[in-house]
């Protein structure tokens, strides 16, 4: 390899095949992905994030709850993502048609959160109640016990009750609960990242990319009579 | 002067094993294969060529049956777009569907199908529901208001259209919710097909909201 | 870079081999010391911060009431800050520092003094200092492995570039005729990287393209900064010194050229097959998989020769600290590689997507591979810019040891862990609950295995002060050292 030119032109080459092939051609063939237009209630989908849900997701980011929940739900035939209630279909790329910066994650140390704003309240995990995820949040082991999830009272104020009580108090038990005369309300930060939280739902069904599935290519018909039984059908 | 003092151990400066020029050298040679210079290279690069077109072979059958038709929205590997069939749709469980629209319905019929006595009649054990596919699909249609008897209760209220000229909901969708809602808190009506839908409202068009007795004149 | 005077013999055959053959070599590692005390110095301090935060944060994983209200120091921002300042301050400090050793010795002829290339090095650790307190404080990108603030990224990628056209200019200046492979990987690294980072910055950080396309950008950005710019330097590390120690040539070495070009093309097409059965096309997971198919090649190829060259050699492999990192580093290599593939696919795959395991794989690649190998460099070249050898024994030992067997301790953990949580995943009836208390006892080893790597890197950093801090005083005797031997030409 002594030759300089042609070496330092296999090097450009060779991750310019990459570059092409990988981010270029994506880039060109869904990069220019469009919201789709539901005919019926005349919606584009998907949803945008309302505004203090958007401000919540730059929390979500800089928190850096990426780290240990994933974005993306998997199909039913490779995961147990369906059955676990973390959303009912699969996520697609329109999902994220209009996310600034895509975070899906790379760990599962906790749950899925792709759909956590649509998730059905399980026992006492009622995950539809703005107050659970504050509590959640607060202290997860409030809420879960034997998690391993960070707390955050930061995103919490001790503040003492000028006259009512506010209505967007926490009700903690001992010994979380402040002290007489005083609330916990969640700052501007907290409630914009449970405004994310409970906004975080994927649940309209697009029709092009609901098209894309399998089908089993017609069999010929078996002449009657014929014994064997079919094969059974691949999931 | 700082050569290694013999207390030292020979980890604490490392000798060099061969001169850089030697290096360059010698293995120039060898990559090159110069014949004085030969290495083990009886067998090994033939078994090396086989490997490495069985990989690529591999790799490239891999993603000929994987590819999902190079299609960006494919996220099933066995899509073939060759046999998709125009307009097809994955399987879709009415029941489902039917459930996630109900939210809708629930606001005015609860969400256990109940109603509430006197102002909205319940849809469990009800003979409108459960009765004619005809009568319950105008109904959904197109609304129902005036005085009507439902489970031995009287109501009268204005129910709104979700067809044309009301929420405007697709043929599908008013199947899945009167599929669901027939076969739900022991109701035991049949599903209701799309196509049923589209039939009816063909013939019916846009209209104003049925009363009870316009649509007891309904087979 | 002006007139500068170029301070070597003009390369004639007799004084090329004549000053080839005096192993102190003067006036190239006269050129280098600057360059590479300043990186290195950097490269230790960092080692060690970014350890103490990975502490933390391994500490929080398992213990998350640890530290707990602190917001600057929340588990997300801690693992995000120790992840950019391990990659970008240990990780580019020592790999650049190796980087110029390499290039230097190689090339034959004295590197040239650039000035504005050590205010480029100053830069990138004060874009390294800014970058930790930005993701601290909260400006983090959420870009993996490039979570510092878009404000510093620019100065990384500028230093960057000036730092890599000196590197690259001892090729133009080089009195040896032939380049080895090692220079090529140096080479092509710095090339792969720069393109890299300005495709990630230009397209993910300030004109963010639309959707999954940045999942797809930041994975083919990933995996080429681990496996492109600190695999390619770390294999250029060990098949410099693997010759250079053992006084005999690589086996199969016309290997060589395939595994380099192998190695190019197939990992610019990986880190995609970490996406499989996510939200991307999936014509992009399944050329992920053939991708990490083909890249058996390279490690066959690369592996072939390394790893039969140091068993020949497994005398010296083992009393020799700067082979015994090597040899650890060629092992970590090819088990990483492995897993890469075993890991993309099929079953390796539904056991292993998105839990520990992925950061074992990825752990096993930085520390595992390219820092063992950066140690055992480092081991061979700083008593050669200090002019003296290194101040303790017992703490070489003591390094390799703790190292050894912190990497082997986070990795099996990790791995563990992972394959736990993944089978447990595939059970529906599992809560959650149940699958994260099954890990946290592997998250407590893990925990361990980081603080017996940073006992051994305290002692590294106290040795290397120890050592150092006489040539920064000026202290300067000459080393005397005997000639090198030829290596041996025949088998």
């Amino acid at each position: 390899m002594n030759r300089i030119s042609i070496t330092a032109l296999g090097i450009f080459a060779v991750l310019a095949s990459s570059w092409t092939g990988i981010v270029l051609s994506n880039q060109r063939s869904y990069g220019g992905l469009t919201p789709f237009v539901d005919k019926d209630d005349n919606k584009a989908y998907p949803l945008q994030l309302p505004g203090l849900a958007a401000q919540g997701k730059r929390v979500y980011e800089d928190l850096g709850c990426a780290v240990c929940h994933t974005q993306q739900v998997h199909a039913a035939v490779t995961s147990t993502d369906i059955k676990r209630g973390w959303g009912d279909r699969q996520s697609v790329a329109r999902d994220y048609l209009w996310e600034d910066r895509v975070v899906l994650g790379s760990l599962r140390a906790g749950p899925d959160l792709r759909n956590v704003g649509a998730r059905k309240p399980e026992g006492d995990r009622k995950y539809d109640d703005p107050a659970w995820h504050y509590r959640h949040l607060y202290d997860a082991r409030l809420t879960s016990p034997g998690s391993n999830m960070p707390p955050f009272p930061f995103l919490f104020e001790q503040r003492k009750i000028i006259g009512q009580a506010s209505p967007k108090a926490l009700t903690l038990p001992a010994p979380y609960s402040a002290p007489a005369g005083y609330e916990i309300i969640p700052t501007a930060r907290g409630e914009a990242l449970v405004a994310y939280l409970m906004n975080l739902k994927d649940t309209f069904n697009y029709p092009e990319e609901s098209s894309k599935v399998y089908v089993e290519p017609k069999k010929k018909e078996k002449p009657a009579g014929a014994e064997h039984s079919q094969p059974k059908e691949k999931k | 002067m700082s050569a290694l003092d013999p207390k030292d151990s020979p980890s604490q400066l490392e000798r060099a094993g061969a001169s850089d020029e030697s290096i360059h050298r010698v293995h120039a040679a060898l990559a090159t294969n110069s014949p004085d210079m030969q290495e083990g290279r009886s067998k090994l690069p033939l078994v090396l060529l086989g490997f490495v077109s069985v990989m690529i072979f591999v790799a490239a059958i891999y993603v000929v049956r994987n590819r999902g038709g190079f299609d960006p929205l494919a996220q099933d590997a066995r899509f073939d777009p060759r046999l998709a069939v125009a307009g097809q749709k994955a399987a879709v469980d009415p029941m489902a569907e039917g459930k996630k629209l109900f939210a809708t319905c629930s606001a005015c019929h609860q969400g256990n199908g109940q109603g509430v006595p006197g102002t909205f009649p319940p849809l469990a054990g009800s003979e409108w529901v459960n009765g004619s596919e005809e009568r319950v699909i105008r109904i959904v249609l197109s609304g129902l208001s005036g005085p009507v008897t439902v489970a031995g209760g009287s109501y009268n209220n204005a129910m709104p259209a979700f067809g044309p000229g009301g929420y405007g909901w697709s043929d599908d969708k008013i199947s899945y919710i009167l599929t669901y809602v027939r076969q739900s808190w022991g109701n035991k009506g049949t599903a209701i097909t799309p196509e049923k839908v589209t039939e009816i409202r063909t013939q019916i068009g846009q209209r104003k909201p049925w009363s009870e007795a316009e649509l007891q004149a309904v087979p | 870079m002006g007139s500068v005077p170029r301070t070597v013999v003009p390369p004639q055959p007799e004084a090329v081999t004549e000053a080839s053959r005096r192993e102190d070599f003067g006036p190239v590692d006269a050129s280098l010391r600057a360059p590479v005390v300043l990186l290195l110095g950097w490269a230790a301090i960092w080692l060690i911060v970014g350890l103490g935060l990975a502490l933390i944060s391994a500490w929080k994983m398992h213990t998350p009431s640890f530290l707990g209200g602190i917001e600057c120091l929340t588990l997300g921002r801690v693992d995000m800050a120790a992840n950019n300042v391990l990659l970008y301050g240990w990780g580019f400090n020592a790999a650049l520092g190796l980087g110029f050793w390499l290039l230097g010795r190689l090339s034959g002829s004295a590197v040239r003094p650039f000035g504005l290339g050590l205010v480029a090095i100053l830069f990138w650790n004060l874009a390294v200092a800014g970058g930790l307190v930005g993701i601290l404080i909260g400006d983090a990108t959420a870009i993996p492995f490039l979570e510092m603030p878009s404000y510093v990224l620019p100065v990384l990628l500028v230093s960057f570039s000036v730092i890599g056209a000196w590197l690259v200019a001892t090729l133009r200046d080089r009195a040896f005729k032939d380049i080895f492979i090692s220079q090529w990987y140096v080479i092509g690294g710095i090339f792969w990287f720069a393109w890299l980072l300005s495709v990630a910055l230009l397209m993910l950080v300030f004109f963010p393209v639309r959707g999954t396309v940045q999942a797809i950008i930041s994975a083919w950005y990933s995996h080429g900064l681990l496996w492109l710019w600190f695999g390619a330097v770390a294999l250029a590390a060990i098949y410099y010194f693997i010759p250079k120690i053992t006084g005999r040539p690589l086996r199969h070495f016309y290997l060589a050229t395939l595994g380099f070009w192998s190695y190019g093309v197939f990992n610019g097409w990986l880190g995609v097959q970490h996406l499989v059965g996510g939200p991307v096309p999936v014509w992009v997971q399944s050329v992920g998989i053939a991708a990490s198919l083909l890249s058996l090649v390279a490690v066959v190829s690369i592996g072939l020769t390394v790893l039969s060259s140091l068993l020949r050699s497994f005398g010296s492999s083992l009393s020799s600290p700067t082979l015994r990192f090597i040899t650890f580093a060629s092992v970590s290599f090819v088990v990483s590689a492995l897993q890469l593939v075993f890991t993309s696919f099929g079953r390796g795959a539904a056991l292993t997507h998105l839990t520990y395991a992925e950061q074992s794989q990825t752990y096993l690649t930085f520390f595992g591979f390219f820092t063992m190998a950066a140690f055992g460099a480092i081991y061979y070249l700083v008593p050669r810019l200090a002019q003296k050898p290194w101040s303790s024994a017992g703490l070489i030992n003591v390094h390799f040891v703790a190292s050894a067997l912190g990497v082997v301790l986070v990795f099996a953990s990790l791995l563990l862990a992972g394959l736990k949580q993944g089978a447990e995943l595939q059970q529906a009836d599992l809560t959650f609950s149940t699958i994260v208390e099954g890990t946290l006892p592997y998250l407590a080893a893990r925990a361990g295995g980081v603080i017996l790597f940073l006992i051994g890197q305290i002692a590294f950093a106290v040795n290397l002060g120890l050592t150092l801090t006489p040539t920064l005083a000026g202290d300067r005797a000459a080393l005397v050292l005997p000639e090198p031997p030829e290596l041996e030409a025949a088998r």
